[in-house]
């Protein structure tokens, strides 16, 4: 498994600076939770993980394993094992779930039949309570909130990860969904895959443990502790590690 | 200039496909009167090239009362190739609770292929349903960065995106122009 090194990134949109100097480590099986407040560039960094064309690398490194992903494409950086369930995901008209899976993964070389893979996905669709109907349906078109946020991760599991970012995925979830979700993140932490949670909220956190959290404003991670700091963010928003900043 | 002329029978459904592979420049202009209380027309075209020109007129008219049409055009173009879409749904006077919808979408994959769209619809009966859209544009951004984190190419991704684009409205044709422009497109 690999480790993802984040240095010193960058990134600028139309030449505004969005992300100001972001380090990260993020070791095999290892669980992060990135919090903050909307705006302080969560997503982008979550987008230019996986080297979107709108977002400009200004400085900086990032490397999963021996991959240097500043020079990748958007495929390649799937094919290393790492995969983003998108916070908005799109709808695709004629393309299903199943469609995708199938070609994303014959191109990773995998040698499935269609007929064990189709069964695996069923099977995994029903486990998460996600109806047979959606893996043919056109991906995501009429899919409620919660639905496509499912759909994502099972996406995502089917394409045997080695990380994956979750940008939002708690947020627009019920309660049952998210249990749910948590419950298909442990499965695949447990196999060793590392996980980046990006999210506002504590509560996805009371499913998927996270080993470190870190809080990003402006740009910056302006403080990284272990699992209590999300609760302390909780009693006292974020506001409170903003002023120390300032300060310092 | 090819003109088809389409009858309408009452209480009866209708599909009428149109086809474009870009072979040559064609000029065709589609006219339909739904004369007939309850009578409908699907009026579906899908069109594909890499060269030469398409004009493409469709003119439906909602005469009777009851009546239904849906005019679904989708379009791609690659090359050099070019296309002008003008198409009118009417309701006249007198056609209550008509049903007209036009929707017209083209994905122009070179930055030399051409397309315009001019869609229209006259209203002049109250109590009626009626619609009409229409897109020229590229390949969405967002669409091909998302098939792309699957780990999908970019042509890869490109081709998926327009498979299902024509795909969907290939399902609505009759069989034969199907297997037709599955096996002209590869789909």
């Amino acid at each position: 498994m690999e480790t993802l090194e984040i240095k010193n990134l960058k990134v600028a949109i139309d030449h505004k600076p969005i992300l100001n100097g972001v380090s990260l480590t993020v070791a095999p099986g290892e669980v992060h939770a990135i919090m903050g407040p909307n705006g302080s560039g969560k997503s982008t960094l979550a987008q230019t993980l996986f080297r979107h064309p709108k977002y400009e690398v200004a400085g900086g490194t990032m490397r999963f394993g021996r991959a240097k992903l500043n020079e990748m494409t958007t495929d390649k950086i799937a094919q290393t094992g790492m995969l983003l369930a998108f916070q908005y995901p799109q709808s695709v008209s004629g393309v299903s779930v199943q469609n995708l899976l199938k070609v994303a993964q014959s191109v990773r070389g995998e040698r499935v039949s269609v007929d064990t893979f189709v069964k695996n996905l069923k099977q995994k669709a029903k486990s998460m309570r996600l109806p047979a109907e959606f893996l043919t349906r056109s991906l995501n078109e009429g899919f409620s909130g919660g639905e496509k946020k499912k759909a994502e991760i099972l996406q995502l599991a089917m394409l045997a990860p080695k990380l994956v970012v979750l940008d939002e995925t708690d947020s627009g979830l019920d309660v049952d969904a998210l249990k749910i979700v948590g419950r298909e993140v442990n499965k695949l932490k447990k196999n060793g895959v590392s996980v980046i949670i990006i999210t506002h909220y504590n509560r996805v956190l009371k499913y998927i443990e996270p080993d470190f959290v870190h809080i990003m404003y402006h740009g910056r991670i302006i403080k990284s502790g272990r699992k209590d700091l999300a609760h302390t963010i909780e009693k006292g928003g974020y506001n409170q590690f903003i002023k120390t900043k300032q300060k310092g | 200039m090819r003109t088809i002329n389409l009858a309408s029978y009452s209480n009866q459904s209708i599909v009428y496909p149109v086809v474009w592979l870009g072979e040559s420049d064609e000029s065709l202009t589609v006219n339909a009167v739904l004369d007939q209380p309850g009578s409908s027309l699907k009026l579906l075209g899908i069109f594909f090239g890499t060269q030469h020109h398409l004009e493409l007129h469709t003119n439906i008219v909602h005469r009777a009362p009851n009546t239904f049409s849906r005019t679904l055009i989708r379009g791609v173009l690659d090359g050099t190739a070019s296309a002008n879409f003008e198409g009118k749904v009417i309701i006249e006077k007198g056609a209550k609770n008509a049903d007209g919808d036009l929707k017209q979408h083209t994905i122009l994959l070179s930055p030399k292929a051409r397309a315009t769209a001019i869609p229209s619809l006259e209203v002049l009966e109250n109590e009626v349903r009626a619609g009409h859209g229409a897109t020229v544009g590229k390949i969405d951004e967002e669409q091909l960065f998302y098939i792309m984190s699957r780990g999908l190419s970019l042509s890869e991704a490109k081709r998926i995106i327009i498979q299902g684009f024509l795909g969907s409205l290939l399902q609505e044709f009759p069989k034969k122009e199907t297997l037709a422009i599955t096996k002209a497109l590869r789909l």
